[in-house]
């Protein structure tokens, strides 16, 4: 029987002695709980240095481990990314090493505050780099690192997405044409620059001023016409694009260009017939995949030389049945395995491919949410890890073909099964005790926030 | 028929590692520890001969080392080895791989396997000396790197298939009982199931010490080592350069050393 409350849960995990299970309860224990928690944890410095390194080990378990004093821990707790602002703030409070500022000055849970005291104090160019970088820091600690240091983190402040307009102008104004284009692209670009870059020479400026999408029309359109086909590739990708300019586009004689123009959603049922006889099959390939390709064009293309271009029509997800059982017949794999993944792949087509002795469309018909139980019930039988994993993948599995999978000697597919939906409390909590030490974790833990809800 | 599979529990450098006080290995605190990689091709191997033999085949595996390697040894049992040996007692401390050698020799003696496979190498010493020095004591004949194995239960000979440089291939037949080391992608080694997993763990490990094979204290160990270790370090870092910048700088760095390579 799973247990009934967080105290239960924890009690389990006190006795098992386990430190995955732990460290997975130790959240929501209560404090008397906590201690002999930690205990357990902290028996062996061993075990201290993994947890503090581990990637699932949760905050509050990588607070307690920060208390330790040791060095080898405290590197691995400030790199360890569920660490949280807390925990860092004390640690910077608490140490001196450049070492351990500089992965504080990285972290991303580090906050604001820590990151200006770091900005405003430090000397150190690489720390104030880290700072610079840091998602968390806000555009008055650009500012004050700018003023410290005029022009040295040009880069970093152009692809920080918390710079102020008048920042980036700044920026812009004494940067290279690398650092201009950064700014160019940014979200909080001012459009008094987006307007002076139009008149830019430089090619990697005007580059990256198509892919803009808050670009004047005029301008946009400007630049999709432009000489060098690399901004002419931008400016088609460019979502942003007016029609009337698709029409030059899919006549381009660079192929790149073509390729961006066919990768549009937003193509005629007309353009897209004209790319579908691309003599590059890139190019079909990506209008082979739109849902408004028309369907005299879809079946040309599902008969095409190139099997990608035939995957991409089975792909289709307008791809009409008579097609998916053609192609369903295909003597590629790789294709038959694209209807198989197909959502309207009709139960017929999937009951004929659960036949196959392709590995790959094995697995899209364990995927596949249309296929039958029964179908389901016997692939999950399959030797191979990966149409197993499809069984347990698929989201119309039901309990009765999910429990036996519960023994599956592979322990990341029994890792999987703990948050299905189809499978009760009970079915999970039999593997608390599993062989594997993630595995426990995931039980304890799923239980563990169960409980918090 | 018997086959004896030598297995080793490898250590893993963790990140952010320490050295030990004496400079001569890695703190073991920083280390993790499992079954070396190797060693899951040569037991799933000798588990293939077994399970496609119509008679009785035993397949025993064997490790030398602490407690803490039965945990491999377990994963062994639970994958369908019959039997587990682990030999160690504190005089062996610090063996070099001919002794190891010689320690897996005394265990053949006693065991009297058709055959004995172990893994080509270990990942944490790599030597690739242990099957081989195996051999040379007990005066069997010995293939390496076997990346192919014709060989059914009871055999005189096996035809093996072994790689060697430049993509060849080379067929050889040998006398059987030998000594094979496994290579990496002979088969694909099984994982344990939860059942086997369960049953290897009321499963008793035979332990053995230097002297219950017979062999005295002087035979093993530091004493008997040929060779040891004067220190270990992290060697000096090369020349690597990172390549700073905006998206577009870097990919235009990258240009510039891609053309440069090229004499462009």
């Amino acid at each position: 029987m799973s247990p009934v409350t967080a105290n239960d849960l924890v009690k389990v995990a006190i006795e098992s002695k386990d430190i995955y299970a732990a460290v997975a309860v130790h959240e929501i224990a209560q404090e008397q709980d906590r201690v002999k928690l930690e205990a357990i944890i902290c028996n062996e410095r061993r075990n201290v240095l993994k947890l503090a390194r581990w990637e699932h080990t949760p905050a509050s378990v990588l607070k307690v481990l920060s208390q330790l004093h040791d060095e080898a821990v405290q590197t691995r707790i400030d790199k360890n990314p569920g660490t949280d602002g807390a925990t860092l703030k004390q640690q910077y409070l608490e140490v001196g090493s450049s070492k351990l500022i500089d992965l504080i000055a990285q972290h991303s849970n580090t906050s604001v505050e820590v990151l200006l005291e770091i900005a405003l104090r430090e000397e150190d160019l690489q720390i104030l780099k880290a700072v610079c970088t840091n998602p968390n820091s806000d555009d008055w600690i650009l500012l004050t690192v700018d003023r410290r240091f005029p022009a040295y983190f040009d880069r970093e402040i152009a692809m920080h997405s918390n710079a102020s307009a008048a920042l980036l102008e700044t920026v812009y104004a004494r940067g290279s044409a690398y650092i201009k284009a950064a700014v160019l692209t940014h979200t909080r670009c001012p459009h008094s620059l987006l307007e002076k870059a139009a008149y830019e020479k430089d090619i990697t400026i005007l580059r990256h001023l198509a892919g803009n999408e808050r670009v004047a029309a005029s301008a946009l359109s400007k630049l999709s016409r432009h000489s060098d086909p690399s901004v002419r590739r931008v400016a088609a990708s460019n979502p942003m694009l007016c029609s009337t300019e698709f029409d030059n586009l899919v006549r381009d004689n660079v192929v790149a260009v073509r390729r961006a123009v066919a990768s549009r959603s937003d193509l005629s049922p007309s353009l897209l017939a004209y790319l579908a006889k691309d003599s590059y099959h890139w190019v079909r390939l990506w209008v082979a995949r739109n849902p408004e390709m028309p369907g005299n064009e879809l079946a040309v293309l599902a008969k095409d030389e190139h099997m990608d271009v035939r995957r991409a029509v089975a792909r289709n997800p307008k791809c009409p049945q008579d097609l998916l059982k053609q192609l369903a017949q295909d003597e590629v794999s790789w294709v038959r395995a694209a209807v198989a993944y197909q959502d309207n792949a009709p139960v017929d087509l999937l009951m004929q491919l659960q036949h196959d002795d392709d590995v790959d469309v094995l697995c899209g018909v364990a995927n596949n949410a249309q296929t039958p139980q029964t179908v389901l019930q016997r692939l999950s039988q399959s030797i191979k890890d990966d149409i197993r994993r499809g069984v347990i993948l698929n989201s119309r599995a039901s309990r009765k073909t999910l429990l036996p999978m519960l023994q599956d000697p592979y322990y990341l597919h029994r890792l999987l099964l703990v948050s299905n939906k189809a499978l009760f409390d009970d079915d999970k909590w039999g593997m608390h005790d599993d062989s594997d030490t993630s595995v426990r974790f995931i039980v304890f833990r799923w239980f563990a926030r169960k409980f918090m809800k | 028929m018997k086959i004896l599979v030598a297995v080793k529990e490898v250590a893993a450098l963790d990140e952010d590692f320490e050295l030990r006080d004496d400079g001569r290995d890695v703190d073991e605190d920083f280390l993790l520890y499992d079954l070396n990689e190797w060693d899951d091709f040569s037991l799933e191997e000798a588990m293939r001969i077994k399970e496609e033999s119509d008679s009785d085949v035993e397949v025993v595996v064997v490790s030398i080392g602490p407690d803490r390697i039965e945990d491999s040894l377990r994963k062994c049992l639970a994958k369908g080895a019959d039997r587990a040996i682990r030999v160690w007692d504190d005089s062996m401390e610090g063996s070099d791989s001919i002794t190891i050698g010689n320690v897996l020799a005394a265990v053949a003696k006693k065991e009297q396997p058709n055959m004995i496979f172990a893994g080509v190498q270990s990942s944490d010493e790599a030597n690739a000396s242990t099957g081989i020095s195996l051999a040379n004591k007990l005066g069997w004949p010995h293939a390496a790197v076997v990346a192919g194995l014709q060989y059914k239960a009871n055999d005189s000979k096996a035809v093996i298939s072994r790689e060697l440089e430049g993509g060849l291939s080379q067929e050889v037949e040998i006398i059987c009982p030998s000594v094979l080391t496994i290579q990496l992608g002979i088969n694909t080694p099984r994982y344990a199931s939860l059942r086997g997993i369960k049953q290897a763990a009321k499963v008793t490990i035979e332990e053995l010490s230097a002297s219950d094979l017979g062999l005295a204290e002087q035979e093993v160990g530091l004493s008997s080592a040929k060779s040891n270790v004067r220190r270990m370090y992290v060697p000096v870092k090369g020349m690597a350069e990172m390549i700073e910048g905006t998206p577009a700088e870097k990919a235009a760095k990258l240009i510039d050393i891609i053309k440069n390579f090229k004499g462009e």
